[in-house]
């Protein structure tokens, strides 16, 4: 059994021509080739597709900031001056009758440290502003810390 | 003469407990620290206290308004006064009020925040936080009424209705002494901070008396819904 097998087999090689192997090999080739051209499309297509998402959430991702900038939620970093945060504090201390002096000397100690602060950060919220200078302003005065604790919990 | 007397002693007493538990309503307070705080920030004593004037004056003038306003529709709308259904719907709609005072009034943690919606809320510090003008200040106030309107229109129906059982000249009194009466705690926060308290001390007191102030709203919410139905709906005067 195993015998006549192996001789048809042999017979079937026999009958090949080398114009017929060279043949096959070609379309094997081509084969190939189309298939290696269609996978790269796709990919680039792809490729194309996920950086247009990811284009689409960046700019999703920037409007939502803004759009929390504006509303007063996030700090805008890029336009974030140690100047704002005296000008904060003194707003504050001066509601509450802090004289001037004393007020700037609590406001320009505690400024640079919150601005060297916020300085490593890429996003802060109000609330985290807030809560970090009351934590500063405890060590100078109780009610100006309280102010900046209670900043938009009193309605 | 007797009946008459006690008739009028009646619609007074329930324009004096509508007065009380609308000025128990702690949005217009709370505003009024707000334009406070921002105000002495900003200008000097002189200046805040005009617009704070205005602040009071301008939520004062919309409750007479909208009380005489609706004395008025109760008035061509319902005949004399407002009928027995009505008084029990509205002795309803207090005791369901002072529930919601002492469940969800204020928000809960160590602030004053209340259960308004936030947008309003937010709207209402910006204004605060902006107004420069007398103009302003008194719109702000008006603006607070109409905020805390959801609590205090049936009080004001209530008033409305007291003040046209009382006789034409007696009506225009009784109005001004509700107003009064319900922007006092304005008055007297004013008088505290001119005379050296602070936005913080006034804070401090009212996160300490938050409970208080819970249950004193729901308890005078709850207190004139049985006078109403004591008085005007079993009619035991």
């Amino acid at each position: 059994m195993f015998r006549k097998t192996t001789k048809k087999r042999c017979e079937k090689i026999q009958s090949l021509d080398i114009s017929d192997v060279k043949d096959s090999a070609k379309k094997i080739k081509n084969n190939l080739e189309n298939t290696t051209e269609k996978t790269q499309k796709n990919l680039k297509k792809t490729a194309k597709i996920s950086q247009k998402k990811a284009e689409k959430k960046l700019a999703k991702n920037k409007k939502r900031i803004a759009k929390k900038i504006k509303s007063g939620k996030l700090i805008d970093i890029k336009n974030f001056r140690k100047e704002n945060i005296l000008e904060l504090i003194l707003h504050e201390a001066k509601s509450i009758g802090i004289r001037d002096g004393g007020a700037e000397i609590i406001a320009e100690k505690t400024a640079s440290k919150i601005y060297d602060w916020a300085r490593k950060r890429s996003e802060i919220t109000e609330t985290d502003l807030n809560l970090k200078l009351a934590n500063e302003l405890k060590k100078y005065n109780a009610d100006l810390a309280y102010l900046f604790e209670e900043k938009g919990k009193i309605l | 003469m007797d009946g008459l007397s006690s008739v009028i002693g009646v619609q007074i007493c329930t324009i004096f407990l509508a007065a009380i538990t609308h000025a128990s309503l702690q949005i217009g307070p709370s505003a009024l620290l707000l334009l406070y705080h921002a105000s002495l920030g900003k200008h000097v004593k002189k200046r805040t206290k005009y617009l704070v004037s205005n602040f009071i004056l301008g939520s004062a003038l919309l409750i007479c308004l909208i009380v005489s306003t609706l004395a008025f529709a109760i008035f061509s709308l319902m005949g004399q006064k407002l009928t027995t259904d009505y008084l029990i719907g509205i002795s309803v709609i207090l005791v369901v009020l002072a529930i919601l005072a002492w469940i969800f009034y204020f928000k809960t943690g160590r602030s004053t925040e209340l259960w308004i919606p936030k947008t309003v809320a937010r709207y209402i510090n910006r204004r605060a936080n902006i107004t420069e003008s007398n103009v302003e200040a008194f719109s702000l106030g008006m603006l607070t009424t109409f905020a805390e309107m959801p609590f205090s229109i049936v009080l004001m129906i209530v008033a409305g209705n007291a003040v046209l059982a009382l006789p034409f000249g007696l009506q225009f009194i009784a109005i001004l002494i509700y107003t009064f009466i319900s922007v006092l705690p304005l008055w007297i926060m004013r008088y505290t901070i001119k005379h050296g308290r602070t936005v913080v001390d006034i804070q401090k007191w009212r996160v300490k008396n938050k409970d208080f102030f819970r249950f004193l709203t729901g308890f005078l919410f709850l207190t004139l819904a049985t006078f109403i139905i004591a008085f005007f709906v079993l009619g035991v005067a």
